[in-house]
């Protein structure tokens, strides 16, 4: 069991190309934008009233199922809402959400939890445990619906403010989806709806606990408006939020520029020049959310050699790529490949001044031990050169030419690498059935570091070459040392007992490189600081800062503020006020 | 005689049809890899994707069910109800729900500009076949080699000089977005706004064909002894160029060009693409970068019929209209 | 694009002398003269150009420069220098764009002269078969199939010649079809040639004229429809073309940055080439017939 994380596609909707490629590194477009209705075209935001934010591309179809695998964003974490918020910047942070604590038992296979009082749907029927217990059921009943795969066994609620689940195994490495990603339904509007048409209802009208309603959904934009009576008082800030969709890359920019977005997360070329020389109100968030790999197959051919893939990193000249392809905004990551800042909490502190080993005589040094004589057309044993092939995606540019560096690089190495550069199918294909000498892609998503190493390195989800995952594990990596050492991790959520087995995995990682890291995957999200305040920020990561993440772009959404107006007429204590700012 | 040759018409579209549907059933099950691994990886970018996500995904899609036989008369059968599924991008959300916010904007930019440039054209064309030699047919070579100019490259330094170097347009798109739909004044003012640089690229593009087309067939048509008679008559040059040589002209060209309709379609497919404008040929491209099939085929598939209607009324307007193409079919 | 019906070919004149005088009309033709001077020099350019130059994909620390001495035509973001690529996209350019259209011009031959020369349920079958393929529209039918056949310039090849050939098809059969009951063809039939005969020895020759225009705007397609299919990102990305060129610099927003020189001169080269093929074809038919002078129209 796992959590296993494939490329990064477009995120929903209608990315274009260049989209594709900004979201190959994972993102997608966010950003509030202040011009209400009544205004003049000027742009001129109302603040205290709408924040306008921008999460896609292409059209909006009015779908809030959040059985759909992509329905609108605000589905996740701005209408329905999980039990807790696991912040997906700060692995170990936990606040409440719908629930206020929770306990385990029995080895992982009881969970109990306390649910918050004085909760409302939007339909003005109290949220009970009766609903949570309903939200795991569906789970239970329905194979298809159970989208985690939990061991379910029973769902009881003793109580209207107590939920207890029990497991046919330990749940532990559950928790996160559990508590943090499964979003509680209505009993009284989901059981009216057949098990089997479940995943087929648009659920245009969606009665949820989130601070939000609908207003509307037409052509490429969308508006929500607060409630008045979210249960957490004084939240959310803004009155409305409206979601804009551009039709594309330029549109986009065009529009942030102007600075009528608030809260954006697209891909901006050059995004001193082109956005925050623009404004100085303009700050730019870049938490990454995943890490970029060469993956190679660990299990057959010439990179099964730990030598060879520790040769090909020497090789690499990571601090450049990230300068000409990412303007430098893709810092190279770490030997151990440890996602920060978000996994801080499990460094193993001897590591934090790691650094990769590079340079020509390393190469040397690595591939005379695999056996490989250095000869003028390049490296050669039994009388064969030194090759590879690298498959990557045709449609992401970023990555195309990251492969062409590469290419390079190990060419001055005496390596040789042809590209591969396939359609995405092909190229899901490629990586599920192992089928690969080298992958471009990168991994990454998740707020637990151990489904993170799980998902790259647990040899029980690798199946054999040929067989296909989608889980992770792409390169049929396998060391029983980590495996050993993800099993004690799963075995208990005590950090301090976890920590020495987070240690032992960074340390095999470095030793046997099974995936060669290349950088922290970039993920810009843009904030226009005239109209918002109070957003996550490198100093105050209280959540991932994307409106697109599932839920944390809910967690934040209620808890951004309306910068204060330039004016100084303003009484201070209006924020969400109604009244038109002239 | 005629209900024979419409008979012949129309077994020829319907065969042209049934081939494009079955080539839009085959080409899928030729894809590498599979839909719900796509999915999966798609997915995979908002938060991590678990063993049993796979599983759900594949029952979810109520893939490959029954022989292929089986998949192909099912098929045709949703066909016939015009159900082309749910789109995975949207899911659940129709195909047909996707594709009905597309169609306005490519009949209403594509349909005006395609009118603007058969006017244009036709008057042009006239001209320059009435004065052969003149200054205008001189030209007419020049309207061929634009045709080498790949388009998209012209329309974007187009769009690049329009809206950056001049600031003389709107950026790209169909209106500005932060709009709302509807019938405002604002979202009407800037639909139209951004409609006017697509639509010169689309006239610029397809009316040198236009032009040709006609000034050729008034070239022919003025060798013809009737428009002789009429100038030996004495009518006024005008009537003459316009009641009989125009006027018999225009239909072989207008028949003539019915065959390059993909060619417009596919120059609209493109300038929808490079101006972002939210029709179908962008949806197009966006179902392509999203793996999207339902939505790309049910997309081709409508393109495709939309043709091949077009191509049958004008056959079926030519073959009233000029009984000598009856006898010339085949 | 594709199609310049010569309907009215010249009649067979098949001694070598006038053969030989055609030639040198067709030299004096100024209109050809310029037209093949252009495409020898992007051919040539394309043969040889490479040998001279670096890796096209070689990356140096110059991101973006303008034109200068060390880089003629600048680099591109990552420090590539864009003449080579230019050079060495010509040769892929070229290569898609001759091949494609050599399939396309062969299964048009077979298909239009089999046809017409044939009849009978034959023709029926093949004409039905190319007039579908000329209704089909091409291009949203290219980007279906190329979006499932994945990027690969094979593919691409064939995804082009198969919606490129069904509009000379036609043409061919038009002109066989009149060649077929020319006395020459019926006397050779008396006589009991076999068909191949027939067709290699006493048609095909004289659809010569015909082929060729047909193959050079054959060619024009084929490039510009793969120039829009690696815009779209739809063909292979690691094949140098002057397609791909324009793909990565529009990715990388080359024009908005004004980065001009990584933008324009793949799409002029295009223009250009495209230019030169027409004015070949216009020449060729000057020189085989004058009267097409004034009387050129489309298919």
């Amino acid at each position: 069991m796992s959590s296993s994380t494939p490329p990064p596609p477009p995120q929903q909707a209608h990315p274009t190309r260049r989209t594709v490629l900004a979201s190959a590194a994972g993102l997608v477009l966010a950003g509030p934008l202040a011009a209400a209705c009544g205004g003049a075209d000027s742009g001129a935001p109302e603040p205290g009233g709408t924040l306008v934010v921008n999460a896609t591309q292409g059209q909006l179809v009015r779908n809030f199922n959040p059985f759909a695998p992509q329905p609108l964003h605000p589905t996740h974490g701005l209408l329905y809402e999980p039990l807790f918020h696991f912040n997906a910047a700060k692995a170990g942070e936990v606040h409440h959400w719908l629930g206020t604590g929770y306990t385990w038992a029995d080895g992982g296979r009881k969970l109990t939890v306390a649910l918050r009082r004085g909760v409302k749907w939007s339909d003005g029927k109290p949220f009970t445990a009766e609903d949570a217990a309903y939200t795991f059921q569906i789970a239970k009943d329905n194979k298809e619906l159970n989208q985690y795969a939990y061991p379910l066994d029973t769902i009881t609620a003793p109580d209207d403010h107590t939920l207890v689940l029990t497991f046919t195994e330990s749940a532990y490495t559950k928790e996160y989806f559990l508590l943090g990603k499964s979003k509680m339904l209505p009993k009284h509007i989901w059981a009216k709806i057949p098990d089997a048409k479940k995943k087929t209802e648009t659920n245009p009208d969606p009665v949820a606990t989130g601070p939000w309603k609908v207003k509307f959904v037409k052509g490429t934009t969308m508006e929500l408006t607060a409630r008045d009576d979210y249960y957490v008082p004084g939240l959310p800030h803004f009155k409305t939020i409206r979601y804009v969709s551009f039709s594309g890359n330029n549109a986009f920019l065009a529009q942030v520029a102007k600075g009528r977005i608030d809260w954006a997360g697209g891909f901006i070329p050059d995004i001193k020049k082109n956005y925050l020389d623009k404004d100085p109100g303009f700050a730019l968030v870049d938490v990454p959310m995943s890490v970029a790999f060469l993956v190679p197959c660990a299990a057959r051919g010439v990179t099964a050699d730990v030598n060879v893939r520790k040769a090909i990193s020497a090789a690499l000249d990571r601090a450049f790529m990230s300068k000409s392809v990412y303007g430098g905004y893709a810092p190279p990551t770490n030997p151990m490949a440890l996602l920060l800042p978000n996994f801080h909490n499990v460094l193993d502190p001897t590591l934090k001044d790691a650094t990769f080993e590079t340079g020509r005589a390393a190469v040397a040094k690595h591939l005379r031990a695999a056996g490989y004589t250095r000869s003028s057309g390049g490296w050669t044993k039994d009388g064969r050169k030194l090759s590879l092939s690298l498959t990557l995606v045709s449609g992401w540019t970023d990555y195309v030419s990251v492969g062409q560096m590469v290419e390079q690089q190990l060419k001055k190495a005496g390596i040789g690498l042809e590209i591969k550069a396939v359609s995405v199918a092909q190229f899901t294909d490629a990586q599920a059935t192992g089928r690969f000498e080298l992958l471009l892609s990168n991994y990454g998503y998740t707020p637990d570091p151990r489904a993170y190493y799980d998902q790259l390195l647990n040899s029980a989800i690798a199946p054999a070459i040929g067989k296909s995952t989608n889980v992770g594990n792409y390169g049929r990596y396998h060391n029983p040392t980590v495996d050993k050492a993800l099993a004690a991790i799963a075995a208990t959520t005590d950090l301090a007992r976890q920590k020495p087995h987070y240690a032992t995995i960074q340390r095999e990682f470095i030793r046997d490189m099974p995936l060669i890291p290349l950088f922290e995957q970039q993920n810009e999200i843009e904030f226009n600081g005239n109209h918002v305040t109070g957003y996550p920020t490198r100093q105050n990561l209280y959540a991932g800062p994307a409106i697109w993440l599932d839920p944390d772009g809910g967690w934040v959404a209620a808890r951004i503020r309306p910068a204060k107006p330039a004016a100084p007429a303003k009484p201070a204590k209006s924020a969400p006020s109604a009244k038109p700012a002239e | 005689m005629r209900v024979r040759h419409l008979l012949r018409k129309l077994g020829f579209y319907a065969v042209a049809a049934w081939i494009a549907v079955t080539l839009n059933f085959v080409l899928p099950r030729l894809i590498p890899g599979d839909p719900v691994q796509l999915m999966m990886s798609r997915m995979a970018a908002s938060g991590p994707v678990t063993e049993g996500q796979e599983k759900a995904m594949a029952a979810m899609l109520g893939l490959g069910h029954g022989n292929l036989l089986q998949q192909y008369g099912d098929y045709l059968s949703s066909l016939a109800r015009l159900d082309f599924g749910l789109s995975t991008t949207y899911y659940p959300a129709k195909v047909s729900d996707v594709v009905a916010h597309a169609v306005p904007w490519t009949i209403v930019l594509v349909g005006l500009a395609t009118l603007l440039s058969v006017a244009l054209g036709i008057t042009l064309g006239t001209l320059a076949g009435w004065r052969r030699g003149g200054r205008l047919d001189a030209l007419v070579p020049s309207a061929t080699f634009l045709a080498a100019v790949p388009y998209f490259w012209a329309a974007l330094i187009l769009l690049y000089l329009c809206t950056q170097v001049w600031a003389l347009a709107p950026s790209s798109g169909g209106y500005d977005e932060t709009y709302t739909i509807g019938l405002n004044t604002r979202f009407v003012v800037s639909a139209v706004q951004h409609g006017v640089l697509p639509a010169i690229t689309i006239v610029v593009a397809s009316v040198g064909g236009w032009m040709l087309g006609m000034r050729n067939m008034m070239v022919s048509t003025l060798a013809e002894d009737y428009v002789i008679a009429a100038e030996a008559k004495g009518l006024r040059p005008r009537t003459v160029m316009v009641r009989y040589a125009a006027r018999n002209a225009v239909l072989p060209s207008v028949a003539g060009f019915a065959i390059t309709l993909g060619f417009i379609v596919s120059g609209s497919l493109v300038m929808e693409i490079v101006f972002s404008y939210p029709g179908m040929g962008y949806t197009l491209l966006q179902a392509v970068t999203n793996n999207d099939y339902p939505l790309m085929q049910a997309i081709f598939l409508m393109i495709t019929f939309a043709v091949l209607v077009a191509n049958f009324l004008v056959d079926l307007l030519y073959s009233f209209v000029d009984p000598r193409t009856r006898e010339a079919t085949s | 694009m594709t199609a310049t019906a010569t309907a009215l070919a010249a009649p067979p004149d098949d001694t070598a002398a006038a053969r030989g005088g055609r030639l040198r009309a067709a030299l004096r033709s100024g209109r050809l003269r310029a037209g093949l001077g252009i495409v020898a020099v992007l051919a040539l350019t394309a043969a040889l150009g490479p040998l001279f130059l670096g890796d096209p994909d070689a990356v140096s620390q110059d991101l973006s420069q303008a034109p200068s001495a060390a880089h003629w035509l600048g680099t591109t973001q990552t420090g590539q220098d864009v003449f080579t690529q230019f050079v060495v996209a010509a040769r892929g350019t070229l290569l898609i764009g001759a091949t494609s259209a050599l399939i396309a011009t062969a299964v048009s031959a077979v298909v239009g002269i089999g046809g017409g020369f044939l009849g009978g349920l034959t023709d029926e079958a093949l004409s039905l078969l190319s007039n579908i393929f000329l209704v089909i529209p091409g291009l949203p039918l290219v980007i279906v199939v190329a979006a499932y056949v994945g990027a690969g310039t094979g593919a691409t090849i064939l995804v082009i010649a198969l919606t490129t050939w069904a509009a000379s098809a036609r043409v061919l059969r038009a002109q066989t079809l009149s060649l077929r009951t020319r006395d020459y063809v019926l006397a050779a039939r008396l006589y009991g040639e076999s068909r191949r005969r027939i067709v290699l020895v006493e048609i095909l020759p004289n659809e010569l004229a015909i082929i060729v225009s047909q193959f050079i705007f054959a060619v024009i397609f084929a490039v510009l429809t793969q120039a829009a299919l690696a815009f779209l990102g739809l063909d292979d990305p690691s094949n140098l073309t002057w397609g791909t060129m324009l793909y990565f610099a529009q990715n990388a927003d080359a024009l908005t940055g004004g980065a001009w020189w990584w933008f324009i001169p793949p799409g002029l080269a295009i223009a250009v080439l495209g230019a030169a093929l027409s004015l070949i074809s216009f020449g060729l038919d000057e020189v085989l017939d004058p009267r097409l002078r004034a009387r050129r129209r489309r298919p």
